[in-house]
């Protein structure tokens, strides 16, 4: 595999580096890359080598998250926690997870103040991220990551988009939609929907008795329009929540993270 | 984790253990003072009692905790897109179950109890968030062949690690074998995370290319390790 003789060829280590997504090839070798045939194979050949033994071996030595849980608690057997210990000095992965683990148990509150309702009186359903849509970057389009983005909850798809008005401002638009044979697009007409700074309107509440819910208000109100887009502007880069009140649930949106970059 | 247990509380029943429970944890939410034993007693009945209604009462009133506690992993969104939530909460208790048995685990108070049932959710997190990581190394079928990439069932690690050790006397070549392929970790990544013992990117591909060929003089053992069946139409090396 190392008798190409072309004086461009690459050399293993830059092959490899290719396979990694790593290289710094210059413009003459991409353009060999591009039309050398035998070059080709033998970067496919890295590239489908170490996916192979990747997608086989990968942690596959490691303790599972739940036994190095249970070791940051100091609930594992000896035997087990010497084990692990020894592990932990020969692999980063799990290391890093036990500094973070370890980080959790320090601060952990069972009942943290913050956390949303789930047995409010309107039952409140946290929607599920389906897909970041992969989409071309066009000029009016905000190159931020993870966007336009696809939720759903229950029989409610909701698609996100972030867009630039003229005057550089930035709009978040959504469409919400129902995979409910019986709902049309004009169903949702006229229904509020608020952005708040994230956490939001908080519970500090548990296994389903309300307890007194924090007021919060929104940064941002709007109501879906009678085809289902939903537009709300301007919005400054942040951490944000969307309620979605529909008459018999709250949809909630978390973890939208805006960042004009 | 030792066990504190009044007699008293061993004779409410358990309707009332679930209501005291309930009013307790309001007030611990309020930051008032509150009284675990209630929801202890609850966990001592069944843990150590074997109680089946008991065990139903705490899963009924510690499902919406875990239930918020899923939600507020940093990591939820993609743990939702492999799983439901029910799923999740529902493993995580019988994980926790599994686990406290297995360990013979009393709790002095609810706190430590509440710890163990996070901790029991959090690496199922997690470990849901490695077999993504692994699937997505799933490599593709060669040109010509038309299967479809299947995401990999991990193998025994361990048993191949053994094996595979005897295939490189060299110490360097080993460890980075066991970083690149065990760990996930790219040459880059290594000499950043690694630096003390890998400082030249240059030389992790060097070495990463005789790992490469040592597999190849020993494809078939290698074969043999990871499963000829699993390997497929895919030629390896």
């Amino acid at each position: 595999m190392t008798d190409h003789s072309h004086s461009l060829a690459l050399s293993n280590e830059e092959l490899l580096s290719v396979a990694y997504n790593e290289e710094t090839l210059s413009a003459e070798e991409k353009e060999h890359l591009e039309h050398c045939p035998i070059c080709q194979q033998r970067l496919a050949m890295y590239t489908r080598t170490n996916a192979l033994l990747r997608s086989k071996l990968y942690r596959s030595v490691c303790p599972s998250a739940v036994q190095l849980n249970y070791y940051c608690l100091g609930t594992v057997p000896e035997a087990e926690r010497i084990s692990i210990a020894s592990h932990l000095l020969d692999c980063p992965l799990c290391a890093d997870e036990v500094a973070e683990i370890r980080r959790v148990q320090a601060n952990f509150d069972p009942f943290p103040t913050g956390a949303f309702s789930f047995g409010a009186a309107v039952r409140r359903l946290v929607a599920t991220l389906v897909v970041q849509q992969a989409q071309p970057v066009t000029r009016d389009i905000l190159p931020s990551t993870g966007w336009p983005r696809q939720y759903r909850a229950e029989a409610i798809d909701l698609s996100l988009h972030l867009s630039r008005a003229s005057n550089n401002e930035t709009m978040l638009l959504g469409i919400i939609t129902s995979t409910d044979p019986t709902e049309t697009a004009d169903a949702f007409e006229g229904t509020a929907v608020d952005l708040y700074q994230a956490p939001g309107p908080l519970v500090a509440e548990s296994d389903g008795d309300q307890e007194d819910e924090e007021t919060a208000t929104p940064l941002l109100s709007t109501e879906v329009d009678n085809i289902g887009n939903i537009l709300l502007e301007p919005v400054p880069a942040g951490d944000y929540v969307i309620i979605i009140h529909l008459p018999d649930k709250d949809v909630v949106i978390k973890g939208l993270t805006i960042d004009h970059g | 984790m030792g066990i504190r247990m009044d007699l008293s509380f061993s004779q409410i029943n358990l309707s009332t253990l679930a209501d005291r429970c309930a009013d307790e944890m309001k007030r611990r939410r309020r930051k008032e003072d509150f009284d675990d034993r209630y929801c202890l007693e609850i966990f001592h009945r069944a843990i150590l009692q074997h109680i089946d209604q008991a065990w139903s009462v705490l899963q009924q009133r510690f499902s919406e905790t875990v239930r918020i506690w899923l939600h507020s992993h940093p990591s939820h969104d993609v743990a939702l897109l492999r799983d439901s939530e029910e799923n999740y909460v529902a493993q995580t208790f019988s994980r926790f179950w599994l686990a406290v048995h297995d360990q013979h685990l009393e709790f002095a108070t609810l706190n430590s109890a509440l710890s163990y049932l996070h901790a029991t959710l959090s690496g199922i997190l997690t470990d849901t968030l490695r077999a993504h990581l692994r699937s997505k190394e799933v490599p593709f079928p060669e040109p010509g062949l038309a299967e479809e990439p299947i995401a990999e069932e991990p193998v025994d690690g361990h048993e191949i690690w053994q094996s595979i050790q005897g295939l490189f006397p060299d110490e360097r070549e080993r460890r980075l074998m066991y970083l690149l392929y065990f760990c996930g970790l790219k040459p880059r990544e290594i000499v950043i995370r690694c630096s003390q013992e890998f400082d030249d990117v240059k030389e992790i591909y060097r070495l990463n290319h005789n790992i490469i060929e040592r597999l190849r003089r020993n494809q078939h053992r290698l074969r043999h390790l990871l499963g000829d069946e699993e390997i497929g139409g895919l030629t390896l090396l």
